[in-house]
């Protein structure tokens, strides 16, 4: 029944869409917005799409780009301590796909894919090729351990006449920031159509009420930290004289 | 219950941390000490990251001196006049421990001399403490009068200029000493998020020559103006301090204390001593661990702010 109802829905947001039928390729996100309250334990990111044009499709979920340092621990003396390093300029935080068909290399060729993510060494220590290689899949493991990077991709669910539907999940510890959906058509090797929808993730509510106040009005944030210290302390202490 | 920390902004499990933190304060209700030397790496194991432990963690120590500081005062038991001076060297400390703090942290190493710092503060400690603790079990000290302190002082403190008269603790000593003193326990709140009692008392009794009686209670003045400015340094300019963090340490630290407050009517002080050092050496081993036994993984990742 769920399910029935769902693909209603589906078709009828997407109405338009192939009603116009002039782009091969279109999609949409049943939630522009991922809502981080303070029970956040995780959410699905859903997309619609429809193919009209020939090709396979490829959908990919990339997070805000951010500068990431990996720092390597070395024996010193008999403790382990961060000596090596290298910057990453501009690396997806979040990196998710789903694809058309199993055949994930003619994928990578045409830059999809967590291996095909391009890795910008910015500023870094003396390091010759084989060593960079370690830290790059050091940090894809990090990532794919965060479930923060898929290096497996979904299968994309076609339903009847070119629909259909994608889910991603992001994990409870997801990075914050804005995300892009892209839709790739791809034919003989080559892309040739994309399309894109923004996507925000970020706190609401009590929590967004928090950290904005904490970075807009500082000094009355750390004066509120004391008070409520303060004011358990003094509670503490009548509670204690009182037993 | 997860608990989605908004400065953090981690996700949390809230029973981990409350207990957590109800177990430090059980501790301090039992044995009169602040604590936050515990909580602190607790908060770095349960995968806090460093930064906001610290951070967070001075906030808490502004909650767990002011329980103790009004005890001390009713017996009027605090020297207001060498904690004002001790808090002079303390601000100044706090300014400097944050900039120690972020240059360490510029440079990838806050998570090695954060634990570097425990170990050697902790394994010091606590070896003390259990050699004290155990051999009082083999001789019977003589009574202590607390009202005086019958140390002795080295002659060199003497010399010290900016001489200041403490009538509370019938002392005249170099304002230099408390002040210092003072620095150091603002280094190491800023730093490691502790109050340092541990450190401040026995220099106290040592160098400065106060009466053991208004140790405790004076050092326990200072530190929760030392770690509340702390607090404000570690949120206006770090912005590590997470409120609803800190709401569940304080709530965890004043239900504990008041558990450990009634458990204490039934423990041997000595006895309980030793399983305090013994608690502390754990701690430091698990630390000494973390930092010799070789990581499964080496590389770790830091994303820019």
């Amino acid at each position: 029944m769920m399910r029935v109802v769902l693909v209603f829905a589906m078709l009828m947001m997407l109405w338009p869409l192939a009603a116009q039928a002039e782009n091969p390729l279109e999609i949409d996100l049943a939630k522009n917005t991922v809502d981080i309250t303070t029970g956040f334990t995780g959410a699905d990111v859903v997309v619609f799409g429809v193919k009209n044009g020939r090709g396979d499709i490829a959908i990919v979920l990339e997070g805000p780009r951010k500068a990431v340092t990996v720092r390597r621990k070395e024996n010193v003396f008999g403790a382990w301590i961060n000596r090596s390093w290298i910057n990453y300029d501009d690396m997806p935080l979040y990196y998710d796909y789903a694809i058309g068909s199993l055949d994930d290399t003619a994928y990578k060729k045409v830059g999809i894919g967590v291996e095909a993510i391009e890795f910008k060494a910015g500023k870094k220590g003396e390091h010759n090729i084989d060593e960079h290689k370690l830290f790059k899949s050091a940090l894809i493991d990090e990532k794919v351990q965060l479930a923060f990077y898929s290096v497996t991709p979904t299968l994309i669910e076609f339903l009847d006449g070119g629909f259909f539907k994608v889910l991603f999940h992001l994990p409870a510890n997801v990075p914050k920031g804005d995300y892009v959906m892209r839709a790739y058509l791809i034919e003989k090797g080559k892309v040739t159509f994309t399309a894109e929808k923004m996507l925000y993730v970020g706190q609401v509510g009590f929590n967004a009420k928090v950290l904005s106040f904490s970075y807009n009005e500082r000094m009355l944030y750390a004066l509120l930290c004391i008070a409520i210290a303060f004011a358990a302390g003094w509670v503490s202490n009548k509670l204690a004289r009182r037993s | 219950m997860q608990i989605y920390l908004p400065i953090a902004e981690m996700s949390v499990t809230a029973e981990s941390i409350f207990f957590l933190s109800a177990f430090v304060g059980f501790l301090s209700g039992i044995f009169g000490v602040g604590g936050g030397f515990m909580t602190t790496p607790f908060l770095i194991f349960l995968g806090i990251p460093p930064s906001i432990a610290v951070g967070t963690q001075a906030s808490q120590l502004v909650a767990s001196s002011t329980t103790g500081v009004l005890g001390h005062f009713r017996s009027g038991n605090v020297d207001v006049k060498m904690g004002l001076v001790m808090l002079f060297g303390g601000i100044s400390g706090s300014f400097v421990g944050i900039g120690i703090f972020k240059l360490l942290q510029f440079w990838g190493q806050i998570d090695f001399a954060v634990s570097v710092l425990y170990i050697v503060l902790l394994g010091s400690i606590g070896v003390l403490m259990l050699v004290e603790s155990v051999s009082k079990f083999f001789i019977k000290s003589s009574p202590v009068r607390k009202e005086f302190n019958k140390k002795k002082v080295s002659p060199f403190v003497h010399k010290l200029p900016y001489k200041m008269r403490f009538p509370r603790s019938k002392l005249y000593i170099s304002a230099l000493l408390p002040g210092g003193i003072g620095f150091i326990g603002g280094v190491l709140a800023s730093v490691l998020g502790i109050g340092g009692g541990f450190i401040l008392v026995p220099a106290m009794i040592y160098f400065l020559g106060m009466p053991i009686l208004l140790v405790a209670g004076t050092s326990l003045f200072q530190i929760i103006f030392t770690a509340a400015t702390a607090t404000i340094l570690h949120a206006t300019l770090n912005h590590t301090v997470d409120i609803i963090l800190a709401f569940i340490l304080i709530a965890g630290g004043v239900v504990g204390a008041q558990l450990g407050l009634v458990f204490a009517r039934f423990v041997k002080g000595n006895h309980a001593r030793v399983v305090l050092a013994i608690l502390i050496l754990v701690v430091c081993f698990r630390l000494c661990a973390d930092l010799f036994i070789p990581p499964e993984n080496v590389y770790s990742t830091v994303v820019a702010l």
